[in-house]
């Protein structure tokens, strides 16, 4: 099964990375734009903080906020538990070790962005995990339903 | 808990058997060189406390062994006041102490079983004689259950569980934070509260996170890679950070958790 869901999800890659180098048309991303990484309940910790665990992969995906809303960008998790946070384009660009921020849309996603840099060096995914800011809460830390 | 423990290849003392030490005797050679050496004897305040374990004593000034007592009153609290007295039975446990039958000083206890508990204490003596010997009930065993719990939570988790395509936690991997939990606690003991996280990361593998003052720790484990990623963050008084990045194996980790809770 997990063979299958691996061999799945390798070839959706392959498709959308397809589809973003030659045929969508991609769009600049400006410094005064965000970003939205959803955020699975384990990744918060008890104190409210998020884990720099969120951010460690080095193409990060992510959506663009310009060309969708929260509760999209949430939604497109499937799972009621996760939250949503919000990144500046501009500190993204500005870390130490600066990340290249690209527009890359998926066929089921034109918001689709990707965050490509080293984020295990130089303690990198624990400065974005530190100017991240919480828009949706994780189920644990929720007050209200998340509202469209 | 102590199942928990096992599973980890833990050497945290989880369960003792319920036993009774008594401070036997009247006052020996030793026992008045001791009351001399001793800053929690001559200050003897009277404290009722809590039920504390610990498995690695060290103390601001020196003890000293006892050969007729299993049993020394200590203060567990190495911050001024004294708030905490304590006794601690030393029968069994290894220690520093170079000869037993002559006085030898130390300011480090190596307990290999957590036999210490609060006492009562007037003046100079030793109100209570009888000192019942308690399991773990301290805050770092609720903490450990926790984490403990969590991270066995980790291979649970299924192919794009983080909705980026995250990738399982092997066995493997957990078994190997479970220890990595197992170091800290026994690591953190003295630090209250806790700041320490553990979570899983989208390459299969977890990630914890520990702070401590300007302190601040993050070791990660790679799944199928025997050296653990560290990063060692120290935040100056001007503000700036400074850090250390390493590869650290399994033999390394009491040292660097030592870092963490300022023992060097």
């Amino acid at each position: 099964m997990d063979r299958w869901k691996k061999l799945k999800n390798f070839v959706i890659d392959k498709i959308n990375d397809w589809y973003a180098a030659h045929i969508a048309k991609k769009l600049g991303v400006s410094n005064g734009d965000f970003l939205y990484r959803r955020i699975n309940p384990e990744w918060r910790q008890e104190d409210g903080s998020i884990s720099s665990a969120a951010f460690d992969n080095f193409h990060m995906s992510v959506d663009l906020a310009s060309l969708t809303t929260p509760y999209k960008s949430w939604k497109r998790a499937g799972k009621q538990d996760f939250g949503l946070a919000r990144l500046s384009v501009q500190t993204m660009r500005t870390l130490r070790l600066p990340q290249e921020v690209k527009h890359w849309p998926a066929i089921c996603n034109y918001s689709h962005t990707l965050v490509s840099g080293e984020k295990k060096a130089g303690k990198m995914k624990r400065k974005i995990a530190q100017t991240a800011i919480i828009v949706i809460d994780t189920s644990q830390h929720r007050t209200a339903p998340p509202q469209p | 808990m102590q199942v928990l423990a096992q599973a980890a290849h833990s050497r945290l003392p989880l369960q003792v058997p319920a036993k009774t030490y008594v401070w036997h005797g009247s006052p020996t050679a030793t026992e008045t060189q001791e009351k001399k050496n001793s800053s929690v004897l001559l200050r003897g305040q009277t404290s009722r406390g809590q039920t504390h374990e610990a498995y690695e004593l060290s103390f601001q000034q020196p003890i000293i062994s006892t050969d007729f007592n299993d049993a020394v009153v200590l203060s567990i609290d190495s911050k001024p006041g004294w708030t905490f007295v304590a006794v601690a039975d030393l029968s069994g446990v290894q220690t520093n102490f170079m000869q037993r039958g002559e006085p030898q000083f130390t300011n480090l206890v190596q307990m290999s079983s957590p036999a210490i508990t609060t006492t009562i204490t007037e003046g100079n003596s030793l109100v209570a004689s009888a000192v019942p010997v308690k399991p773990v009930t301290s805050a770092v065993s609720d903490w450990f259950d926790q984490m403990t719990a969590r991270i066995r939570r980790f291979p649970k988790l299924q192919p794009d569980w983080d909705s980026y395509g995250g990738r399982t936690i092997s066995q493997l991997t957990t078994t190997k934070a479970l220890r990595v939990a197992s170091h800290l606690a026994m690591a953190l003991h003295w630090l209250s509260p806790i700041k320490a996280f553990v979570s899983p990361t989208h390459s299969g593998g977890v990630l914890f996170e520990v702070r401590n003052g300007n302190r601040e720790l993050l070791l990660e484990i790679i799944p199928d890679k025997s050296e653990y990623e560290l990063s060692q963050i120290t935040v100056l008084q001007s503000g700036d950070e400074e850090l250390n990045e390493s590869k650290v194996n399994e033999s390394h980790l009491p040292e660097v958790l030592n870092w963490i809770a300022g023992k060097n």
